[in-house]
């Protein structure tokens, strides 16, 4: 895999703090330094309440650090408006979530063409890229079902669709497989890898499982907020 | 939406029924009118030289004066119709004479509704006369019979019952032509030497719109034109009841516009309720809207444009529901009152449209920015 000089995402002695009323505030991220290149494939590995999910919200733009700094393409991300940010994760980043996070009113198509509808685009043409895409899943035929219809597989085929809308140059995949049984969730990650390759997009997984040591390019290991070590492919 | 759609149809059939029963009522109303009588009280130059007998009325023996202050009277400002009246009184025994064909006679005196027995219009013939009920009553008189009274014999024509609103003028045992009536009175003072002239009272029907400063205002005007004809000051016995009753009866709408205003208040309060806990049950799905890059501008205009569009097709909805409920409620017969002619007024329309949208901006501002300012991880994290 090719990997570029220049870091995609940059973390500088990331802090995050949850602050919480009558109750101790909880430090989930303790000083994390980490570079990221454009094309590369991680994993975050650690148990849960490590910290794996607050990292992927920080360098998506879901979340703002306590202390520290994001950079993502040379810009510190707090230094972005809420308004820029969120224009940030639409053009860039592309989220997949364990429990697939679809509109559960709106059927397979419209919740991809939801990913589009601050586009300049046509209905129509908003319609055609949406269907372009739920077929690369081969789920044309699941076009007007509702998520609930359709199989946890189906469901996080359609939300990898929607992470894809807008070309991004990051996907972040929180446990995507996590709801799923071995073969579809092999499934799943052959697809994520599969993207990685063909499209050179970096995909950040996070899970609590060790991913195969040939299938990401590095894997970090997460622990109590502080990435504790991390592994390359091949070692 | 739901309350929208009640409130405004509640708005619409509750108006309306009240207007309705307004018009119905306000044609009964009409009918009484406002109406009063002037005449001159009992002063110490009485005209009758024995207290048992002359000009006669609300219980004192009275001025007469001429005929032609009618027709001035008639003529002023407000003045629908004008009448002349002579109300004689002999022993215990009151005889009135009237143009029975005149509006304001039937207004303050007796009318043809008021028959009870017998035939109103022959009235006219000479010796023909109607006889109060209570009269009738007590003397045991028939429609038919003939009675002598004031030097003269009397068929009686017709029974009458004077009304409430008749009794301004007092109520006479007998009615009978003006001129009859006057034939009698000039009988009485040649012969017991009092000098009478035309009549003693003026019945005056006034116009039905104004208020109490207008009635106040033709009440002077036609005193003054009395006091100028009859050199003494007159008085008014007023009946205003159809001023005083549709006053009344606009209560019903004002309080069908309250009574509306009230649960539309109750609608707009419930809908923000409603719109406050979408936005929380929403709460995991503006998160995920916000991931995919909706900014906070994106996700209040959504908030609060689905809260508009509730708003305006409640109120869109309501209406045509209103609008069908209020023309079926007279054909189902759901209603007391006969002649009642349901029209909505554009303004009842209009109204509730600008509630329920005016309703759907209220609701959604508070929710949509609460919305907008959900911390996308945060939201993320709501089941």
């Amino acid at each position: 895999m090719e990997i570029e000089d220049i870091p995609l995402i940059e973390t500088k002695d990331l802090v995050k703090v949850f602050f919480r009323k009558g109750a101790p505030s909880i430090k989930a991220l303790d000083g994390v330094n980490l570079k990221i290149f454009g094309g590369e494939s991680l994993a975050i590995v650690g148990r849960s309440g490590s910290g794996k999910t607050t990292l992927l919200n920080l360098l998506g733009g879901l979340d703002r650090p306590t202390s520290g700094r994001v950079i993502f393409e040379g810009r510190n991300i707090d230094d972005l408006s809420d308004r820029d940010l969120a224009v940030q994760r639409r053009k860039k980043v592309g989220f997949i979530f364990q429990t697939f996070n679809l509109l559960p009113a709106l059927t397979a198509l419209e919740n991809i063409e939801v990913a589009f509808i601050h586009s300049q685009m046509t209905t129509r043409k908003i319609t055609e890229k949406a269907s372009t895409l739920l077929d690369s899943f081969k789920l044309s035929d699941k076009s007007s079902q509702l998520p609930l219809e359709l199989s946890v597989g189906q469901q996080q085929k359609v939300a990898i669709a929607r992470a894809l809308a807008n070309n991004p140059v990051l996907i972040l995949a929180d446990e995507p497989t996590g709801e799923m049984d071995p073969i579809t969730g092999r499934e799943i990650m052959a697809k994520l890898f599969e993207l990685n390759e063909r499209l050179k997009v970096t995909i950040i997984i996070a899970s609590h499982r060790t991913l195969p040591h040939d299938q990401v390019d590095r894997t970090l290991f997460i622990k109590n907020g502080k990435i504790v070590s991390q592994k390359e492919a091949g070692y | 939406m739901l309350g929208y759609v009640i409130a405004v149809a509640f708005l619409i059939i509750t108006v309306s029924l009240a207007q309705g029963y307004n018009i119905v009522a306000a044609g009964a109303l009409n009918r009484i009118g406002t109406h009063f009588v002037v005449y001159i009280p009992a002063s110490k130059t009485c005209p009758c030289q024995f207290g048992e007998i002359g000009p006669f009325f609300k219980d004192t023996y009275t001025p007469t004066f001429n005929l032609d202050v009618v027709e001035t009277i008639k003529a002023l400002p407000g003045v629908a119709d004008a009448s002349p009246c002579l109300m004689f009184r002999f022993e215990n025994l009151t005889i009135c004479g009237v143009n029975f064909d005149s509006l304001a006679t039937e207004k303050n005196v007796v009318s043809r509704d008021m028959l009870v027995k017998g035939n109103y219009s022959m009235v006219y013939d000479l010796g023909a006369i109607l006889i109060d009920l209570v009269f009738a009553d007590l003397a045991k008189l028939d429609v038919g019979d003939t009675m002598a009274a004031f030097n003269h014999n009397f068929t009686v024509v017709g029974i009458v019952n004077p009304s409430l609103y008749s009794r301004p003028a007092g109520i006479a045992n007998m009615y009978a032509p003006l001129n009859v009536v006057q034939e009698i009175t000039k009988f009485y003072g040649d012969l017991y030497n009092f000098a009478v002239r035309d009549i003693n009272v003026v019945l005056v029907e006034i116009s039905p719109t104004g208020d109490s400063a207008y009635i106040s205002a033709v009440e002077q005007s036609v005193l003054g034109t009395l006091e100028s004809y009859a050199g003494q000051s007159g008085a008014v016995v007023g009946y205003q009841c159809g001023v005083a009753a549709r006053r009344v009866i606009s209560v019903t709408e004002d309080s069908a516009w309250a009574i509306s205003v009230v649960l539309i208040v109750c609608v707009l309060l419930f809908a923000l309720k409603s719109q406050f806990s979408s936005v929380l049950e929403r709460t995991k799905e503006i998160g995920i809207l916000k991931a995919i890059g909706w900014t906070d501008s994106d996700i209040m205009k959504q908030i609060f444009f689905e809260s508009l569009l509730q708003g305006l097709m409640g109120g869109i909805v309501g209406i045509g529901l209103g609008l069908i409920i209020t023309l079926l409620i007279p054909q189902l017969g759901l209603v007391s009152a006969q002649n009642l002619m349901l029209t909505v007024s554009p303004l009842v329309v209009i109204i509730g449209l600008i509630s329920s949208l005016s309703g759907g901006i209220f609701a959604g501002i508070l929710p949509a920015w609460r919305a907008a300012k959900l911390h996308p991880a945060e939201a993320l994290r709501h089941f």
